[in-house]
């Protein structure tokens, strides 16, 4: 049926309606009035106000129904179209068999939308079919599937990504190449939008992919485009872009700062070494001023371990790399022994830590390792940012009203400019009016940011320049931890390494 | 916590002041400590089966630390010492899982002090 005569057909079935409900409209109040007029003794200006009150109500009723049956069909063309779309997903096709008006007509406006799609397809691979373009001319593997995945076209550039020397044709990709997405696989992706949609698309970056019958491991971005019972049969064609050379790149950035760390830390080893040999067995033997000089030197070798364990933090969670174990603690122990370690650079800053932690806490789920470098970053950053005249930093551990625990580092220090917050844990960030006499990297609020959030937390800052400082972040209790990793049971995790738990059986 | 002095350690270790400092430390805890520098001697020496506790760098010449653990793979259940490796190397994902697998502790050196490394050779 032409446009015109589909119109037309709508323009028919919605007057047919509308004079099918005024007649009945009509019918009715001439029925009522003559009731009311011949059996009643109700005078006639009465009944006139009555009818009219009453034809009121009932426009309003079918102008109700009315509205649903205009609006309904618009909202199943609505889905229509988003179905068709490849910018949305997950939106179902039209059903039909909801509309008791107009179905033909939707069905028939639904029928030339998708001609309409397949069409367009359709006119889109002949042109490229009738141009001087061939994929054999593309250096990128292409490889074009059908919709079961069997491959249906391919490029030579593909053919020696699958490293077999007989034609793929016909044959299941899985079964030739061995491709590792970051959420799931193409198969996966297959069937999901085979089920929900008419044309889709998506990118997958740095894919692991080997041939089955090879051993060479690559990475490519990969680039998929879908279009359901395509007229060629290629419902799927796939676009592999090579990243072995980016990839090695950001592993080897992230060597070279592992060896520099290695190589730093030698001599750290030796020095946090032997002066803890002069402070056990020379302090003594020292006047006030030269223990002072001592305590000061090894504190400064604790914090200067800080800063590489915060570099290569951060190289590590830039590259994905940041592995955390998470297991079931309680935050006040944990805290307390922190704190513990850390007073005696408080102390020889002259500084003094108050610890307050309400009663009753739940367990929380942490890596351990992680999150004291987060508790030490802070109270790090409390003690070279009080000045003198406020030593004391204080932390408090609560349970929020969302029912995560709270931790807050205060200090009554130097505070942030307004300016400063915004990016204070951006990379490299520091304030600038004190970063020439307070040292430190600007790295280890960005590295507190991204522990916090691997733990499912929120870190925040609160802070008057002048007057002081609060950071805070919470935790997970364990309770709330969907799953929990039980794979090393047996492993004692502790700032320093792990440890097996001695008592199970060596495997 | 005083241990008996019949408790043998081997420390394979090739950096001379951080296998002395180790070695003073667990010496004056009450530890009987033999240092070697080598990896194919220490290989060796492990397995003489006749120490208590083996502490292994990795980053050792002729033979490294995760070789070594490689090697004793198959007659692991023969040797009764346990087996703690202490390192400043970060590890990647494949080797820390052969680690755990093997070893029995993981020490990142410069995290801790002579003392620190009586308290946990003491826990073994």
């Amino acid at each position: 049926m032409t446009g015109e005569g589909l119109t037309k057909k709508a323009h028919r079935s919605i007057r047919t309606f509308v004079y099918i409900l005024s007649l009945w409209n009509v019918l009715l109040m001439l029925l009522i009035g003559s009731l009311l007029y011949f059996y009643t003794s109700v005078e006639p200006g009465y009944i006139l106000i009555g009818l009219m009150l009453a034809m009121f109500i009932t426009s309003l009723i079918f102008a109700q129904i009315i509205s649903n049956i205009v609006v309904k069909p618009l909202i199943l063309l609505t889905n229509t179209v988003l179905h068709l779309s490849p910018h949305t997903s997950n939106v179902a096709p039209a059903e039909l068999g909801t509309l008791r008006v107009g179905k033909e007509l939707v069905h028939d406006l639904t029928q030339h939308l998708y001609d309409f799609a397949t069409a367009t397809s359709a006119s889109t691979a002949t042109a490229v079919k009738e141009s001087s373009l061939e994929i054999s001319d593309i250096l990128l593997p292409i490889i074009g599937l059908d919709k079961n995945g069997t491959v249906k076209v391919y490029n030579p550039a593909a053919h020696e990504l699958f490293s077999v020397e007989a034609q793929p044709l016909d044959q299941q990709l899985d079964s030739l190449l061995d491709i590792t997405l970051p959420n799931n696989s193409i198969g996966e992706w297959l069937r999901t939008v085979q089920d929900s949609s008419v044309n889709a698309h998506n990118i997958w970056r740095k894919c692991d992919v080997k041939p089955t019958m090879g051993e060479n491991r690559n990475y490519f971005d990969i680039a998929a485009r879908y279009r359901k019972d395509h007229p060629s049969g290629i419902d799927v064609i796939m676009v592999l872009s090579p990243q072995d050379s980016v990839f090695e790149a950001e592993n080897t950035a992230l060597g070279l700062i592992a060896l520099a760390v290695h190589e730093i830390r030698t001599p750290l080893t030796i020095m946090r070494g032997n002066l803890e040999v002069l402070e056990d067995e020379a302090l003594s033997n020292l006047t006030p001023e030269m223990q002072d000089y001592l305590k000061r030197t090894s504190a400064a070798s604790q914090s200067l371990n800080g800063y590489i364990t915060n570099i290569l933090g951060v190289a590590k969670a830039e590259e994905g790399q940041l592995t955390l174990n998470l297991s079931e603690e309680s935050w006040a122990k944990v805290v307390t022994q922190i704190v513990q370690g850390l007073q005696e650079r408080a102390t020889t800053r002259g500084k003094q830590i108050d610890v307050r932690i309400s009663d009753g806490l739940p367990n929380v789920a942490i890596d351990t390792i992680s999150i004291t470098e987060v508790m030490t970053n802070l109270i790090e950053n409390a003690i070279k940012y009080s000045p003198d005249t406020a030593p004391k930093i204080k932390i408090d551990v609560t349970l929020d009203k969302a029912g995560m625990v709270e931790t807050k580092v205060i200090d009554q220090g130097l505070g942030i400019p307004d300016s400063v917050v915004p990016n204070l844990f951006n990379k490299f960030s520091r304030n600038h009016r004190n970063s020439a006499h307070i040292t430190g990297t600007g790295l280890g609020l960005y590295l507190c940011k991204a522990i916090v959030n691997a733990h499912h937390g929120n870190i925040w800052v609160s802070s008057k320049e002048g007057q002081g400082t609060t950071i805070g972040f919470t935790l997970l209790p364990f309770d709330k931890l969907a799953d929990s990793d039980s794979s090393s049971d047996n492993i004692i995790r502790t700032k320093h390494g792990w440890i097996k738990n001695h008592s199970m059986q060596r495997r | 916590m005083e241990k008996p002095v019949s408790k043998k350690i081997l420390c394979i270790e090739d950096e001379p002041f951080i296998s002395q400092l180790y070695s003073r430390a667990l010496t004056k805890a009450g530890y009987s400590v033999d240092v070697i520098a080598d990896g194919k001697e220490g290989l060796s020496a492990i397995q003489t089966n006749s120490y208590d506790i083996v502490l292994l760098d990795i980053m050792i010449p002729q033979l490294l630390g995760i070789d070594i653990l490689y090697e004793l793979e198959d007659s692991r259940d023969n040797i009764k010492a346990k087996i703690i490796i202490c390192t400043n190397l970060e590890q990647d994902e494949e080797t820390r899982a052969a680690i755990e697998a093997q070893a029995d502790g993981y020490i990142i050196k410069a995290e801790i002090t002579p003392r620190q490394l009586v308290e946990i050779v003491n826990q073994f």
